[in-house]
């Protein structure tokens, strides 16, 4: 396996706050591969995305990482006064692409999960999950390599939850894009990933391999017994 | 057909109404008007010494002034105060040091200023460059801190996204951030329209900064014809001036602010 992205030694300070993010942390992500990061709120999990998606910068360390990444936010990110189609083209207009390829990128991210009839609408004629969708739609349509989604569900209702994995494993079977994930559902982690990053003051406490066949059953034993794996690692036990 | 379809999503549409077409047309004509009159009488100025010969040609002539001297200011203050918000904002550091120094120009009158304003201006034969340097002046920092409000308020996802999409400079200005302040700009042009009207009375009334001035000193406007027909007993004409007043303030708020109010709910986010 050809990896994509590699953490070594990478710390995060921030001096003005005196606080260390993350410390040392190392890890690979494969290509097409599907990771995860869990852990509790303020372990580092989107320190480490932010890094990834060179929002930020290692205090120390180095990242190995392609240059094509785009980011799916937890509120979404949308532009209100812009309508789905313009939220999902803005990049490539600005990357001044050719109408024709804009229309086409669009209409296929669009397509992809199933928005093509919102394409007029504005953000704020949507759902939750239809917002998060055309989060991933924008994401898509310029090409990553690497796809980045920074706890994308979790404001989202259980049934909504649901539908949207469906979605994101659609896409990712689809494309066959690196997804780099943050969650703080160890469920989610399990029931989406092939590998798990488990998150404790800012440093990886280890990677599990999801030695699981898709789709994953949430009550089927080898599911609940690395629920349980990963939930004694983060009580440190 | 799917380029078509493409350009069709655009907010506005080149097949419009008759109706909206003449409206339009109306509107034009009326600027331009309003733009030549006004032109045209900063060339060869009318003072409103003689409040006698004061005709409704002249109230109509002196709210054309008015207003256009009111615009010029906003226009200037608008263009000017994007810079600074966005210097102000620029980093902590900036916001530290050029933040305390608005305030306090800000908390000066801009009254104070006009003495000397009055003076420059004059020495310089350019008494409308008086008035509307006090009216932008007036304008400026309620605009400025509108936006620095709006600046301070657009999430930080966005940015981020801003970042990670690589939308930067003058795209992101005009993409991502001049949108995202929209309904501050918005809140702050009515703030500063409302403070240049309550100060152009004072502001057109230049005689009184003018060593030996007298009402012959004053540019034509409804600011001057108010503080002149009031000091010579007009009170017809006072009245005029008031009620027009009143009338352009009344539609302006109608057609432009309450518009652009409704317009700025788009912009806001959740």
């Amino acid at each position: 396996m050809t990896k994509i992205i590699d953490f070594k030694s990478v710390s995060r300070i921030y001096k003005a706050a005196k606080v260390t993010a993350i410390a040392d942390v190392n890890f690979e992500v494969n290509e097409g591969e599907f990771f995860c990061l869990v852990g509790p709120s303020g372990c580092g999990k989107s320190t480490i995305l932010r890094l990834i998606g060179g929002i930020e910068e290692p205090s120390l360390g180095t990242i190995e990482k392609p240059n094509e990444v785009s980011m799916v936010f937890q509120s979404g990110a949308l532009l209100p006064w812009m309508t789905v189609e313009e939220n999902v083209s803005l990049v490539n207009k600005v990357k001044n692409l050719s109408s024709l390829k804009i229309e086409e990128q669009t209409t296929k991210c669009l397509r992809m999960v199933d928005l093509e009839a919102f394409r007029f609408r504005y953000p704020r004629e949507l759902s939750g999950g239809q917002r998060q969708r055309v989060g991933i739609a924008r994401a898509l349509a310029v090409e990553p390599k690497v796809l980045l989604l920074d706890e994308p569900f979790s404001a989202l209702d259980p049934v909504t939850t649901d539908e949207m994995h469906t979605y994101l494993l659609k896409v990712w079977q689809e494309t066959g894009k690196t997804i780099v994930m943050v969650s703080h559902s160890i469920e989610e982690a399990i029931f989406l990933s092939d590998r798990i990053a488990v998150m404790k003051q800012g440093s990886v406490k280890e990677i599990i391999e999801v030695d699981l066949k898709r789709p994953r059953r949430e009550e089927s034993k080898e599911f609940l017994r690395l629920l349980d794996k990963i939930k004694l690692i983060l009580e440190g036990i | 057909m799917a380029v078509r379809h493409y350009h069709h999503h655009y907010h506005f549409s080149y097949l419009t109404s008759k109706k909206r077409h003449f409206s339009a047309t109306l509107i034009v004509i009326a600027i331009l008007t309003l733009i030549f009159l006004s032109l045209f009488n900063f060339v060869t100025p009318q003072s409103t010494l003689n409040l006698n010969d004061l005709s409704p040609t002249i109230i109509l002539l002196a709210s054309f002034n008015t207003l256009f001297r009111l615009l010029i200011s906003y226009v200037f203050s608008l263009v000017l105060s994007i810079p600074i918000a966005l210097l102000i904002t620029k980093s902590e550091r900036t916001e530290r040091i050029l933040l305390p120094i608005s305030d306090i120009i800000q908390s000066v009158p801009v009254l104070a200023f006009f003495p000397i304003v009055v003076l420059v201006f004059i020495k310089l034969h350019a008494t409308e460059g008086a008035v509307i340097f006090i009216l932008f002046m007036a304008m400026l920092w309620n605009l400025v801190f509108s936006m620095i409000g709006g600046l301070k308020t657009i999430p930080k996802d966005i940015l981020d996204a801003a970042k990670i999409f690589e939308i930067k400079g003058f795209r992101k200005l005009r993409y991502v951030t001049i949108p995202a302040i929209f309904p501050y700009i918005i809140t702050g042009s009515l703030l500063a329209w409302a403070q240049g009207w309550s100060i152009l009375i004072v502001a057109e009334a230049l005689h009184s900064y003018i060593p030996n001035g007298t009402f012959g000193n004053d540019p034509l406007g409804l600011g001057s014809l108010l503080v002149n027909s009031f000091y010579q007993g007009q009170n017809s004409v006072f009245l005029g001036a008031l009620i027009t007043m009143v009338i352009l303030i009344t539609l302006i708020n109608f057609f432009v602010w309450q518009r652009l109010l409704r317009l700025a709910e788009r912009f806001k986010f959740d």
